[in-house]
């Protein structure tokens, strides 16, 4: 098999990004109350479109941590918005 | 309350280990797809132009977003040197994205691609100058940004692009404002190459609309900040517009040592446009130093050999400049001889009506012996910002 090409990273590359962000993104997730499951999908989501964009995003920790945090208030303003039963 | 629920981290470890396998086994994908996406550009390449959309529609081994990426680079590597290449690139392109598959990559990143791919479209007919399309083509890059939730890195390429088509239409404040927009972005995303390269581009509309002071000192702001290794072209296309401006604002002297100081730079990257307008810039300071027969003998090179690769406007430019030598040193026969053979050179060539008609003009002034330096300057401006603008008029008088 070729090596990647530095235009996608590698299992080694991701994991070293979520192990340097782990307490952010756990104090994150602990803010917002997101289930465990929820949290596996939204990280999963973020690393592959991180993944299909590596060699455009510098900062990746910024971008990552961000991505989360945008979905997480999106998320907050959904739930705000739906109509209550009084 | 267990230690479990009071460690966020240890709470969430399990899940994180899980998205990391998930991600994990698509990089398998996703390096599959960047190794069979030059294989199919090639295969699309070979196929008719007229038949290219209906394989990309038919044939779901196109619809991939690595073979998108491939092909807005090969339309980027097109841009100047193969304008009408860069705008079919980037429209096949614009095609792959539309067939993406939202359920596989995601809403999010497919519709951040079609954003891509259509400010790659609006910046190739940009280029093409077909300023109408690219107009269109950000309308369209603008709608799918906004459905792929507005990631800030795409939204300050489309401002950058946006900036550029400003920029042709002499629309210089709103370029300034838009790049502007994307500094701020770049800053944010501590990418500096990019702030870098976006403080060029505003040092240059800036530069372009007048504000020469501004305009250099951005020019070397951003100089400072860009990764020379990733794109030379860059700082050799921003030192030559540095040394331009410097020589506009009578900084003839130190235009000429940066100049000396970017040659080895121009012959290392050995393109040949570029050495052309080395020997154009060569040309200009040497005739603002009073250095006329160094000046002629330069622009004399530098106007045959734009008109050798059909560049018109350039080769109109460099003529103007070599006029004003004439004009200056009283050669009226040369000065009318050079008018007369501008005209059908230039018919023939990627200069359109308007810019034609202000090149009679100029025949027409030669003849009547009634050049004036202020006229050969307002004809050499309006070329360069009618290159790509062909709306734009010429006004005989300010």
């Amino acid at each position: 098999m070729n090596m990647p090409s530095s235009s996608e990273p590698t299992r080694a590359d991701l994991r070293r990004l979520v192990d340097r962000l782990k307490p952010k993104i756990a104090r994150l997730f602990a803010r917002h109350g997101v289930t465990g499951k929820e949290s596996e999908r939204r990280v999963a989501a973020a690393l592959i479109r991180l993944s299909y964009q590596w060699d455009r995003v510098r900062d990746r920790e910024k971008w990552l941590l961000t991505e989360l945090q945008d979905a997480l208030s999106l998320r907050q303003e959904k739930t705000s918005k739906e109509p209550r039963d009084e | 309350m267990s230690e479990r629920n009071s460690d966020p981290e240890k709470k969430y470890e399990p899940a994180l280990d899980a998205a990391l396998e998930r991600a994990g086994d698509r990089l398998e994908e996703i390096h599959r797809e960047i190794e069979s996406a030059t294989g199919l550009l090639e295969e699309l390449a070979a196929t008719p132009s007229p038949e290219r959309p209906e394989r990309i529609r038919t044939e779901v081994r196109f619809h991939a977003l690595k073979l998108c990426d491939l092909l807005l680079k090969r339309s980027r590597e097109s841009w100047f040197r193969d304008p009408a290449r860069a705008v079919e690139l980037a429209r096949l392109a614009v095609e792959i994205a539309d067939w993406l598959d939202a359920g596989y990559y995601g809403e999010s990143l497919v519709e951040d691609e079609r954003a891509i791919a259509w400010a790659h479209l609006g910046n190739a007919y940009r280029i093409a100058s077909d300023l109408r399309s690219a107009e269109e083509a950000f309308l369209r890059a603008q709608e799918h940004h906004k459905r792929a939730g507005e990631d800030a890195l795409t939204g300050a390429q489309i401002l950058s692009f946006m900036a550029s088509l400003r920029s042709s239409q002499t629309r210089f404040t709103e370029a300034v404002d838009l790049l502007d927009r994307a500094i701020l972005v770049y800053r944010e995303a501590r990418d500096r190459h990019l702030e870098g390269r976006a403080l060029i581009k505003k040092g240059l509309a800036l530069g372009y609309s007048g504000n020469l002071k501004k305009a250099i000192s951005l020019v070397l702001n951003g100089l400072s900040k860009i990764n020379m290794f990733e794109e030379p072209g860059l700082v050799v296309s921003a030192r030559h517009n540095l040394i331009g401006f410097l020589n506009e604002s009578g900084r003839h002297e130190e235009a000429m040592h940066a100049l000396d100081e970017t040659r080895s730079l121009y012959l290392t990257l050995g393109e040949q446009t570029h050495l052309i307008r080395l020997r154009w810039l060569e040309g200009r300071i040497a005739r603002d130093l009073g250095r006329l027969d160094q000046a002629e003998t330069a622009l004399r090179e530098a106007r045959d050999g734009f008109i050798e690769r059909g560049i018109g406007f350039d080769a109109a430019r460099v003529s103007l400049d070599l006029a004003t030598i004439y004009l200056r040193q009283g050669r009226t026969a040369e000065l009318k001889r050079l008018a007369t053979e501008m005209v059908p050179v230039f018919e023939s060539r990627d200069v359109h009506q308007e810019a034609l008609a202000a090149l009679l003009l100029f025949r027409q002034a030669a003849d009547a012996e009634e050049v004036t330096l202020g006229l050969l300057e307002r004809i050499s401006d309006y070329l360069q910002l009618a290159r790509r603008n062909p709306e734009l008029r010429f006004r005989a008088e300010e």
